[in-house]
């Protein structure tokens, strides 16, 4: 809900589904996703001007453009405040699961001074164009802490079996002392137990149990994968101090936590419940593909293919934002779900992943293919946009720092 | 473009909680907040009022377009330097800075602020200031929103600036 207080603001909105419109960035918690904005007459949006005493209310996840009509001079004031909806358990564990992965990923905020306040000579554009600089980062055990509890709340409501939610139950309450512990300093690294904690939620699910709960909750699966990977870059990077991963997390390093044999074995085991042949599968030939390469390659085989022609087609709607006339306030932003492109998104990994294994690129080699990633990933939403996020970090040239 | 639907507060009968609920598009609800105590929020007012807390600024030229967070510059700063600011680039044409008194302190530092962006040349935009951290000092702020139309008991403590 949006209440004008002072002032005017023209509002322009559309709904989620609109023709075009897709998040140029990581949905990370307050910052913007921009696009560019479709045409006035498109099919479903509607535009009002809000009032001194008007309330807007703007329904979950539907796009906004907002601008302060009027003299380029005047101001306007507004608050907001958010009600409850069902599904905002399921969004905050995606929410958590972005933080994660940024979190693991960025040391800090990468945040250099604006190109436009950088003065002559500037070539780079700023780092940080993906992040809101007001963001405040979280240790690692914040980060797990978070995404365990957004975990809980969200399966504690689902029909789960009861190995599930013991698991889950030890895992929060071990995540909720570490969260009550007063400061970071003082909290604990829970790495092994939760290490030992997603072993044993794994057995207790039994493969083919993954099919109904882990493959048909896929955040919890590409939590567990980027739990993995994360703990797997901390092993790749032994001179790391625990709780600061490196400013920049090179390829290889990626590769080996989206490869780490966990990981794998999600990616396949989802891929394979994607393909809708989880039925049929055994423990035994899904833990080979994820072990071995050669099951996991000949099923990627076919990944490639679906992914890489559904979003290929996409990639011109996928945008920067349009050039504006500067009024206070004019973003266009969203935050919705992303079931189906969670599968696409995990697919692409795989895909990425694969692809490059079988290519035996040179670890310093720029050729893991950041359009080959964005093309798989983006026709997804969050944690792809993470990934987006990510190579924009290291591949930090000019022109190629946003997406 | 469609226009939205707009609900004229005094006449609806039904109460808002019951359109939320029910509806998946957008809406206005058109005088619903004529009530509220911060409905007489001026820059002069809050200048006055609540001009000791404390807001984060982004600034960016406003010849650069649209630009993401970090493309911008964040200035942390009180409500007051910031009305100042506001009331300074609302004078470069109306020709009108008087009203409200901020302390010399703010002055001058809205003073500075302007030397580095021109209020005629910048764009200020303060966002996603939770309401309970920036009045903590100031519970009549925070008591001069009341959300209780839409069903849930509220007042500024769960708001956005």
């Amino acid at each position: 809900m949006v209440a004008q207080i002072c002032g005017v603001k023209r509002w322009r909105l559309h709904p989620p589904s609109s023709a075009g419109l897709w998040p140029s960035r990581v949905p990370y918690e307050e910052s913007s996703v921009f696009a560019d904005a479709p045409d006035a007459d498109a099919p479903g949006g509607a535009t009002v001007e809000l009032q001194p005493g008007d309330v807007l209310f703007v329904p979950k996840h539907w796009w906004h453009r907002v601008s302060t009509p009027g003299t380029a001079r005047g101001y306007a004031l507004s608050v907001n405040t958010w009600l409850e909806s069902p599904d905002d358990d399921e969004d905050r564990v995606r929410e958590a699961l972005v933080r994660a992965v940024v979190g693991a990923l960025v040391s800090g905020l990468i945040w250099d001074a604006p190109s436009w306040a950088a003065g002559e000579g500037a070539s780079e554009r700023p780092r940080g164009g993906w992040i809101n600089p007001t963001e405040t980062t979280w240790c690692r055990s914040e980060r797990l802490s978070a995404l365990l509890l957004a975990l809980a709340q969200w399966l504690c409501q689902a029909e789960v079996e009861a190995e599930v939610e013991e698991a889950v139950e030890v895992t929060v309450g071990r995540a909720a002392v570490l969260a009550g512990r007063p400061t970071p300093e003082a909290r604990v690294d829970f790495t092994d137990e939760l290490d030992a904690r997603l072993g044993a939620l794994k057995t207790s699910l039994q493969w083919p149990a993954v099919a109904s709960v882990v493959c048909s909750d896929i955040c919890l699966a590409a939590a567990a994968m980027t739990l993995r990977a994360r703990l797997a870059l901390r092993r790749a990077t032994p001179e790391t101090a625990p709780e600061t991963a490196p400013d920049a997390v090179s390829e290889l390093a990626w590769v080996e936590c989206v490869s780490a044999p966990l990981g794998r074995l999600v990616t396949a085991a989802l891929l394979t419940a994607h393909e809708g042949e989880s039925d049929g599968e055994s423990d035994g030939e899904i833990e080979g593909k994820g072990e071995g390469e050669g099951g996991g390659e000949g099923r990627s085989g076919s990944a490639i293919k679906s992914g890489g022609d559904g979003t290929s087609e996409r990639r011109g709607e996928h945008m920067h934002a349009g050039r504006g006339d500067g009024t206070a306030e004019r973003q266009t932003k969203r935050r919705r779900s992303h079931d189906d492109h969670s599968a696409e998104l995990l697919e692409g990994m795989a895909v990425a992943t694969l692809r490059e294994l079988q290519q035996s690129c040179p670890p310093d080699s720029a050729a893991i293919g950041v359009r080959d990633v964005v093309d798989a990933m983006c026709t997804g939403r969050a944690l792809e946009l993470a990934l987006v996020g990510l190579f924009n970090s290291v591949h930090s040239a000019p022109g190629r720092n946003t997406f | 473009m469609t226009l939205i639907r707009t609900i004229d507060v005094p006449l609806c009968s039904s109460p808002a909680e019951a359109w939320i609920s029910d509806s998946s598009e957008p809406f206005v609800l058109r005088g619903a907040i004529r009530h509220w105590k911060a409905r007489a929020w001026s820059l002069t007012s809050l200048a006055r009022d609540f001009g000791a807390a404390k807001v984060c600024v982004r600034l960016h030229p406003r010849a650069a377009g649209e630009l993401y967070e970090g493309e911008c510059v964040y200035e942390s700063m009180t409500l007051a330097c910031f009305c100042a600011w506001l009331r300074l680039g609302a004078a470069a044409t109306a020709g009108d800075a008087a009203g409200g008194a901020p302390g010399d302190d703010d002055a001058s530092a809205a003073t500075s602020l302007a030397e580095r962006y021109p209020p005629e040349a910048f764009v200020a935009y303060s966002d996603y200031q939770d309401m309970a951290a920036v009045f903590a000092d100031a519970p009549s702020a925070l008591a001069s929103i009341d959300w209780s139309f839409t069903g849930v008991a509220r007042s500024g403590e769960h708001t956005t600036l």
